[in-house]
């Protein structure tokens, strides 16, 4: 009975902690976006403006570029990945024609050196998709190298015969990119108050003074260096105030070194983080030290609130 | 001494199960109300006397609705470059007087819904060099219960003027803190009035002139007036005199270079 309770207790932290790394995860893309420009050797090149309609056609060795994608990324964001998608086919006896495909972030006069190519094509139309998701072509990129000035994709064939030609229906372009910085907490905090007049037992009791409230967990998903900081509000203030700050949050690298929190704005920096780029997930017990709250009579209840900030460094 | 000792077992029982309900229940919902901020670093260029824009977005990624409140501060970087945030208009170079809110400071998001806010920089005529400040992005719990926990963004504004900013910095220090594994403190100075962003290299060479170890020093921001200590951890080395060298380019007209000579006994 209780393995049972134990695998289902189990199943269910599996399962929040999945849920919690995908939310970590979070990205956004743009969208198959069309190019609006082009400049080059193949034929009836704003046929692959769009998706259908006809086809642009490439012949033996023809290179050509294609831009104008109107990518539209929010401010503060970085590019994760970089796909395009190729509808193309081949005529036959061409079994070696395939596209390749490089980017251009400053309008034409760089390009990526990464080689992604179709492979060989099909005789029928087929989607190719180059990169990836977490694919950014060998470089970092930023948003005005996505503008419509700079960003450009340049298409060459390859494997063709003398007469024989690739139909390049569609050449959009999908952008994945993610918060620098994204900050989750968990709150398994006691929902409880702490009303002042019911702790008066609790004064001189060594044993008792320090309480456990729950913790809280932080994960972080950082692009970028980073800081993780904490400090605490309490609401109603107190009168006469604490004798000192009372909460304090465990450091979970090492379960015998406890930090007090300071009241907001002052803030700690929460230690257990590295600071650079990943995905952590760091659980922070808290206590309330009791002899801190000095001599409150009135009864009322206060409220805490732990803020936890995240700046990039 | 019996109806006290009741009560406290009550209520100690009270915070524990509380505690463990908490773990159990608040797991599953909490965590929902998620906020994500960008640009986290700003930077404008405003001469003295002139005027700017910036903005940065503000995203709920949760799923319940959220308050959000956007506050001004003041911030310092300490020896190591941890950011201490500070009371707004202590810095003599503080740009919070001159910022300018255009868009609402406290405003509620749907879940999946952003909110673009923007402000203005008006920096005077009599204004010389860089200025900064901190913008606070919190979420507001409308009606706290017990003990909970929000998130919040802090978003550096750098305001730099092309035209007065004066690029200055020295090399302090160097020092050897360790032989085993090889740590070099260096101890960097921004004395202009100028934000800079510095990179370079550490190299030690042997008492022939041969570079034995070099470590390239990642770039890193100041602020001006700030010291900054990096620390350089290299393997280590066999015994014999040896030279440190730093060269360290922090966007000025010069490089900067100190160097130490120490041992290492056998």
């Amino acid at each position: 009975m209780k393995a049972r309770a134990g695998i289902r207790l189990l199943g269910l932290v599996v399962l929040l902690f999945l849920l919690l790394v995908l939310r970590a995860l979070a990205q956004y893309d743009t969208g198959w976006q069309d190019p609006s420009q082009d400049m080059g050797a193949f034929e009836a090149p704003f046929q692959a403006y769009h998706d259908g309609g006809g086809a642009a056609i490439a012949g033996r060795d023809e290179s050509h570029q294609y831009w104008g994608y109107s990518f539209s990324l929010p401010a503060g964001m970085v590019v994760e990945g970089i796909e395009v998608r190729l509808d193309a086919w081949r005529e036959s006896g061409v079994p070696l024609a395939a596209l390749y495909v490089e980017l251009s972030w400053d309008g034409g006069i760089s390009w990526t050196s990464t080689g992604y190519n179709t492979g060989p094509l099909a005789t029928t139309e087929t989607t190719y998709i180059l990169g990836g998701p977490n694919d950014t072509w060998g470089r970092t990129w930023t948003a005005s190298e996505l503008s419509d000035a700079n960003f450009r994709v340049r298409i060459t064939t390859s494997g063709l015969e003398p007469g024989k030609v690739i139909h390049l229906d569609w050449v959009p372009v999908k952008v994945y990119y993610a918060p620098a910085l994204e900050l989750t907490v968990i709150d398994h905090l006691t929902d409880s108050t702490i009303a002042q007049a019911d702790l008066d037992s609790w004064f001189g009791d060594p044993e008792q003074v320090q309480q456990p409230l729950g913790s809280f967990d932080v994960t972080i998903t950082a692009r970028v260096n980073y800081q993780v900081e904490a400090c605490y509000e309490v609401t109603p203030g107190p009168s006469p105030p604490f004798t000192d700050d009372p909460l304090k949050v465990e450091n979970p690298r090492d379960s015998n070194n406890w930090v007090y929190l300071p009241q907001c704005p002052a803030t700690i920096q929460l230690l257990g983080f590295s600071g650079t780029p990943g995905t952590e997930t760091r659980t922070y017990p808290v206590e309330i030290d009791l002899s801190r709250l000095g001599d409150q009579k009135g009864g009322q209840p206060f409220q805490f609130t732990i803020r936890v900030r995240a700046s990039q460094l | 001494m019996g109806v006290l000792k009741i009560r406290r077992l009550y209520l100690l029982l009270h915070l524990r199960l509380v505690g463990l309900l908490g773990l159990l229940l608040l797991t599953a919902v909490a965590g929902l109300a998620d906020l994500a901020v960008g640009p986290l670093s700003l930077r404008l260029e405003v001469p003295a006397g002139g005027s700017g824009i910036g903005s940065f977005r503000v995203h709920n990624t949760g799923e319940e609705p959220i308050r959000v409140l956007i506050s001004l501060w003041d911030w310092w970087r300490e020896l190591d470059g941890k950011m201490v945030v500070l009371p707004p208009g202590t810095l003599e170079r503080s740009l919070v007087p001159w910022i300018e809110f255009l868009s609402p400071t406290d405003f509620s998001l749907e879940p999946s819904a952003a909110q673009e806010v923007n402000f203005s920089v008006t920096v005077p005529e009599e204004a010389d060099g860089d200025h900064w400040a901190l913008i606070i992005v919190d979420q507001v719990i409308p009606e706290p219960q017990g003990f909970q926990v929000v998130v919040g963004y802090a978003i550096k504004v750098l305001q730099t003027d092309p035209t007065t900013a004066r690029k200055e910095a020295r090399i302090t220090g160097l020092e050897v803190t360790s032989l085993d594994p090889l740590r070099i403190m260096i101890t960097f100075a921004n004395t202009g009035n100028a934000h800079l962003r510095t990179k370079g290299y550490l190299e030690v060479r042997d008492e022939r002139g041969e570079t034995v170890r070099q470590v390239e020093v990642e770039e890193f921001p100041t602020l001006p007036g700030e010291v900054r200590e990096l620390v350089v951890e290299m393997e280590k080395l066999p015994p014999g005199r040896y030279l440190a060298l730093v060269v360290l380019d922090f966007g000025g007209d010069y490089l900067i270079a100190k160097q130490r000579s120490f041992e290492v006994e056998g």
